[in-house]
């Protein structure tokens, strides 16, 4: 490696890629805990879950053109975040209809065929999802590339081509938001799951979820709740990853946001939320240290960020296969 | 499959012996003789009930419906890629969702060696070496990803090796690019016996050479038609004897219970790994017919894990899971509505040709029929294909030939034959003659 790069890693370059690591980190941790709480109740790996992170990012983009158009401006914080809480109600409910009108038919059956089923209802929402958008003769823009312009260049409070500085470095103006979200999700998920009468339901019904329902509670209806909490949280994520310069807003941009979100799962442990906010802030950092290096050291590589989260899933997996927090015998045959 | 007539002794084999194994070597392979023709005569009855079509033309409803040869040469190079899917995923019950990788890694070794990038192999390298280099180096490429992936079961296999495909594509991307698909300059690809050149034929759908065969002409499509489709039916007899030996056996032994077949003495993790070699090495055969028939490949759809795994995986679920021919079915199906729906002649442009008024109809809200077949009809087999797929997962879960097999008691393979004899014999008591 030249001089020149020694010079430009600095202790400036570690503060930015872990703060934007962070910021990644909070964009995966929400699409992840649903993932994980899907799979550690219901033993469904939902490859559902970025067809309909994508669909968040479509309702929550529309979301905030309409509410600009109505004169309210798309500058307003007040209006943003009612538009981010209104696409996780509408993705919830969408959840909760997946659930019961699809999912609930295959408990029981092989968790190869709940993985199939999942995968069909991906592939489904996405070709649905360029359907709704084709036919929708609103003056958007074609579905399939960028969208819109006032989505594109995001909230002006936090232009997504503004940056401020902390500690002598420059931040993206979106990272502190994407983080403080990131620790709201994993407070709020942590504060249900532990003390809430309904996390208790849950924790009770990933333990055994047939001992919790001869004790009387609705395992039914914790898998719909759990289902529909987690599909929303993937819905909101999905609204950021309009603005992430690694992703291309277009009908696939979820299934791409979906990998990186399995490998935490995975990495972490099946089922464990512990583990899936660990691992979330792992891959954050080596996705955001990948950007830095592919733009900065190897100019050559475009997919470096990539590459080493799949590194990392390979290396979990043959060094210690239940993933950091899980248990031997969650996933296997 | 039990032959029933034992071949004669080699010293004592006579003309009436010989004929009589063929017979019932026919007999006990009647279902297979039966498609067999019915694939083979395909082109002519194309050709009787369509002819030649251009999406300028006035075509009727059989031109729209029936898939053209083209789209037949596909279906065969595909499916053998789904076969090779079902035979690991579905005999031994690991879900090899990184399959789209040993096909890309044989296609792509056929094109870099044609565009020169490859050290040793020019671009004059006979197709026949590449295809065989292909599946010996992506049988090593298997073996290798198994022996790590094979660690693990269950999901956590499934993920690993949705994983190392991930990385691969990424990695074919950086060296080929990602804007376009990598075409060789020259198209020349023969197949045939290996190192025979006169027993090999020339491949692909670019190519003016005519063949002529028993007094009828041949157009290039056709001729790989049959050629992609000998390998295919090759290739499939071959995995099916695998499946029906003792190997096979344990196979299935690994898919039904592992540890039990653990106990009783196989080393299955050897057993998965040889299976997973081979399915990979047939797979990249696919993936190297692919590359002799369209002469170009694009990592971004020929490595990626949704577009190749995902409509193996399709083909395999409609078709069948754990049939090994099932996924051929599948596949017809998934070219064919991809056909339909979104070919050049197409069911949307069959309605705008026969019924033009129709499609200028508003439905009131300022869209016409004609805009709502264009986005929601046209280009979205996509669609429907995952519609049925949920069903065959929810209602099927057997697929087509599964059910089938269901409904009549074993493999058609088996019971095709027993019907027949039984209608024969029974034929043979009404007419009173003694068998």
């Amino acid at each position: 490696m030249s001089p020149g790069v020694a010079l430009q890693v600095g202790p400036g370059v570690l503060v930015r890629v872990l703060i934007e690591g962070l910021g990644t980190a909070g964009l995966f941790v929400m699409i992840a805990s649903g993932l994980t709480l899907i799979f550690g109740l219901m033993g469904v790996l939902n490859f559902a879950h970025g067809a309909l992170t994508t669909v968040g990012a479509y309702v929550g983009g529309g979301l905030l053109v309409y509410l600009a158009s109505g004169g309210g401006g798309l500058g307003s914080l007040g209006l943003w975040f009612v538009a981010l809480g209104a696409t996780g109600v509408v993705l919830a409910g969408l959840g909760a209809v997946i659930e019961v009108g699809l999912i609930r038919k295959l408990y029981g059956r092989a968790p190869i065929e709940q993985i199939l089923l999942t995968f069909g209802v991906a592939l489904v929402l996405q070709e649905l999802l360029l359907m709704l958008l084709g036919n929708w003769q609103s003056g958007l823009p074609d579905p399939t590339s960028s969208w819109g312009q006032p989505i594109v260049e995001g909230p002006s409070f936090m232009a997504a081509g503004r940056s401020f500085d902390v500690l002598g470095v420059s931040i993206r103006g979106f990272t502190p938001i994407k983080i403080l979200l990131g620790v709201l999700v994993v407070v709020g998920v942590w504060g249900f799951l532990t003390k809430t009468r309904y996390g208790l339901y849950i924790r009770a019904g990933t333990e055994d979820a047939e001992m919790a329902q001869a004790l009387g509670i609705d395992v039914q209806r914790v898998f719909t709740v759990v289902f529909a909490v987690g599909i929303g949280l993937a819905g909101m994520a999905g609204m950021f990853l309009i603005w992430e310069r690694t992703y291309d807003l277009t009908y696939l941009m979820g299934a791409e946001a979906l990998l990186p979100a399995f490998i935490i799962v995975v990495v972490g442990g099946l089922g464990t939320f512990k583990g899936t906010v660990v691992a979330s802030v792992v891959a954050g950092i080596f996705f955001e240290a990948g950007i830095f290096l592919q733009t900065n050291v190897f100019q050559g590589l475009t997919q470096l960020n990539n590459i080493l989260i799949f590194l990392l899933l390979v290396v979990v997996l043959i060094v210690r296969p239940q993933g950091l927090y899980g248990q031997e015998e969650v996933g296997g045959h | 499959m039990a032959i029933s007539a034992e071949p004669a002794t080699a010293t004592g084999r006579d003309r009436d012996s010989t004929v009589a194994y063929v017979r019932a070597l026919l007999a006990d392979h009647a279902i297979h003789v039966v498609v067999i023709a019915v694939f083979a005569l395909y082109p002519w009855l194309y050709g009787a009930l369509v002819g030649e079509v251009t999406p300028f033309d006035d075509y009727g409803l059989l031109a729209v419906l029936l898939p053209n040869s083209r789209v037949m040469a596909e279906v065969m190079y595909l499916a053998l890629f789904a076969i090779s899917f079902d035979f690991i995923s579905g005999y031994t019950g690991y879900l090899s969702f990184g399959h789209s990788m040993f096909f890309g890694a044989g296609m792509f070794l056929v094109l870099a060696a044609r565009i020169g990038s490859l050290p040793l192999l020019g671009p004059g390298t006979s197709f026949m070496t590449l295809v065989l280099l292909a599946m010996v180096v992506t049988f090593v490429l298997t073996v290798l990803v198994g022996s790590v992936s094979f660690k693990l079961t269950g999901v956590y296999f499934a993920m690993i090796t949705l994983g190392f495909a991930e990385i691969a594509k990424l990695l074919m991307i950086e060296r080929f690019g990602a804007e376009s698909a990598v075409t060789p300059q020259a198209s020349d690809y023969a197949l045939g016996v290996p190192f025979v050149p006169d027993l090999q034929l020339p491949l692909g759908s670019g190519s003016d050479a005519v063949v002529r065969f028993l007094g009828r002409s041949l157009s290039a499509t056709v001729t790989s038609y049959y050629l992609l489709g000998l390998v295919a039916l090759l290739s499939y007899f071959a995995l099916q004897r695998i499946i029906h030996s003792p190997f096979g056996r344990v196979m299935v032994a690994i898919r039904e219970n592992e540890a039990r077949a653990e106990a009783i003495g196989y080393d299955t993790y050897w057993y998965k790994m040889a299976a997973f070699g081979i399915s990979g090495a047939v797979a990249a055969l696919a993936g190297a017919l692919a590359a002799g028939f369209q002469n170009s490949g694009d990592p971004t759809i020929h490595f990626d894990v949704i577009e190749m795994s995902g409509d193996a995986l399709l083909a395999t679920i409609i078709g069948g899971m754990g049939t090994l021919a099932g996924p051929l079915y599948g596949f017809l199906f998934l070219r064919g509505l991809d056909e339909i729906l979104g070919g050049t002649i197409s069911l949307v442009g069959w309605i705008e040709n026969t019924v033009p008024g129709l499609v200028e109809t508003g439905l009131g809200v300022g869209v016409t029929i004609q805009d709502l077949l264009n986005n929601s009809v046209q280009g979205f087999a996509g669609l429907y294909v995952g519609i049925v797929f949920i069903l065959f997962i929810l209602y099927v879960p057997g697929g087509m030939l599964g059910t089938i097999r269901a409904r009549v008691g074993g493999p058609l393979a088996n019971r095709f034959p027993a019907w027949l004899r039984q209608r024969g014999r029974s034929l043979s008591e009404l007419l009173g003659r003694d068998r």
